[in-house]
């Protein structure tokens, strides 16, 4: 299925344990959720039964976080196989993992480590990709990270290197709006610059999500309101980029469910602006 | 490029601190005993080493509170106590897998258990921390039964540190709990049991 073909989902939430009652009791204002894909494997009966309960109501997207895209040393079998049964049984419009790697050697870093923007990184994803696509033929869309660490020996720019993965593998865009701004701070680059060159052509869903300041540095904590600043750069992704869906990503320090229904109306408000939405 | 021998060293770089400082002391060395070739050695030596050290402080964090999620109660009864000891115990063990974060708590919880005396860990709260793994362990669907006991009440000491409650150091009574799963999609049952204090024959 073309990207374009892919079908306009609104704004939603990542799911969160914590604001499930609330969230059932105010299903209506949800348009599509978000779930990550690892809590579901080898899952309890209880989340097992979350998951038939979440999926009974909403449109549910799968996201992972460990399958290591990026990993040179090739895909974990068993965890590929655990994501392509959940993708099976979701049948979801697409499902969405990090542009990064997390594990290598033996060693599971723990979380998203960043690649350098070389060919031999592109042709390493792309080759992950096809790997993956033997299990799932769902639409893949791929999403860019937050990075501490400046990879060096980059042989392009980052957009470059997420034009050529996303031609080459067909994938789509997870632009994750608050990761764009946290990068451009701390790494001293204009946010708009980078849409400039990025595949704006392949965006299919943003994330957004507040973060806060650490000595200095932003980290995309997840655990705080969205700042004017993402505000700004999400309404001038939307207006640019042909966005299915925005999905608020609020891990931590959970305000009244109320709020986050606020922001969530918020980011509808600006799709329907721009028409990407009724 | 060696992609993969890069990615490993970096794997090791963000997760072992010991490695970190030797590798900042004498990059090229390090790279070239990790397998790297000269110019892989040459792109790595130039990782900018406060960036790597924030990284893996980040890590850490994250690795640390998703451990304080499992174990609320231990973390309630250790207070201020619980950071130091995980550091003490962070090195012993990288987890691994997509069961990493609970089998995490669970290794922390038995370091606490087999330091207990040494680091001065009140019974109780090797009790409290110990009912809490249980937890951990029984929620993988492919565990069907466990038994443990304690010596102290943690059925009313759960609840008290559920409710932020640190309970004053609570007298002992023996108890058992139990946790069973008929089928491995069936819900888990559990009962804790306190036991009377056995009486002398008068």
């Amino acid at each position: 299925m073309a990207l374009s073909e892919l079908p306009a989902l609104g704004t939603g939430l990542g799911f969160r344990e914590p604001f499930r009652s609330d969230l059932f009791l105010q299903r209506d204002e949800v348009d599509f959720l978000e779930i990550t894909a690892d809590h579901y494997f080898d899952a309890s009966p209880d989340k097992q039964r979350e998951l038939e309960l979440l999926r009974a109501h909403f449109t549910l997207i799968p996201h992972g976080l460990s399958l290591s895209l990026g990993s040179a040393e090739g895909l974990d079998a068993g965890y590929l196989k655990q994501f392509a049964a959940l993708v099976e049984s979701l049948d979801p419009p697409y499902w969405s993992e990090h542009l990064a790697f997390t594990r290598a050697g033996g060693v599971e870093v723990g979380h998203l480590c960043s690649l350098p923007w070389t060919p031999e990184a592109i042709d390493v994803v792309c080759r992950n990709i096809k790997t993956v696509r033997q299990r799932i033929s769902t639409p893949l869309i791929l999403e860019n990270i937050t990075y501490t660490v400046g990879m060096p020996g980059a042989q392009m720019t980052e957009g470059q290197f997420l034009t050529e993965v996303l031609e080459r593998s067909d994938c789509g865009l997870l632009l994750d709006v608050t990761n764009l701004y946290t990068n451009a701070v701390n790494h001293g680059y204009d946010a708009s610059s980078w849409l400039d060159e990025a595949p704006l052509e392949r965006v299919v869903q943003l994330h957004f999500a507040g973060g806060e300041w650490n000595h200095g540095t932003l980290i995309d904590s997840h655990a705080a309101p969205t700042s004017l600043e993402v505000w700004q750069l999400l309404d001038e992704v939307v207006a640019r980029a042909p966005v299915k869906g925005i999905i608020l990503e609020r891990d931590e320090n959970l305000p009244p469910f109320a709020e986050l229904l606020q922001e969530v109306q918020r980011a509808r408000a600006i799709g329907r602006r721009h028409r990407r939405w009724a | 490029m060696g992609l993969a021998e890069q990615q490993a060293l970096l794997a090791r770089l963000y997760t072992d601190a010991t490695l970190r400082e030797e590798f900042f002391t004498a990059p090229l060395d390090i790279a070239a005993q990790c397998g790297l070739s000269a110019d892989d050695a040459q792109h790595l030596a130039r990782l900018p080493s406060h960036q790597v050290s924030q990284f893996a402080a980040s890590l850490y964090t994250k690795r640390l509170n998703e451990v304080q999620h499992l174990v609320p109660c231990t973390l309630r009864a250790l207070g201020e106590r619980f950071a130091p000891l995980f550091r003490l115990y962070a090195p012993t063990l990288v987890p691994q897998g997509t069961r990493k974060h609970p089998d995490d708590a669970i290794a922390f919880v038995n370091y606490l258990h087999r330091s207990a005396s040494q680091q001065n860990i009140a019974p109780w709260i090797i009790d409290v921390a110990r009912y809490e793994a249980a937890w951990l362990y029984m929620m993988n669907p492919s565990h069907r039964s466990l038994i443990q006991r304690f010596r102290y009440p943690v059925g009313k000491m759960i609840p008290m540190l559920a409710q932020q409650q640190v309970p004053t150091i609570p007298a002992r009574q023996a108890s058992v709990a139990l946790w069973l799963r008929l089928t491995p999609k069936s819900r888990l049952r559990h009962v804790v049991l306190s036991l009377p204090a056995l009486e002398h024959p008068a």
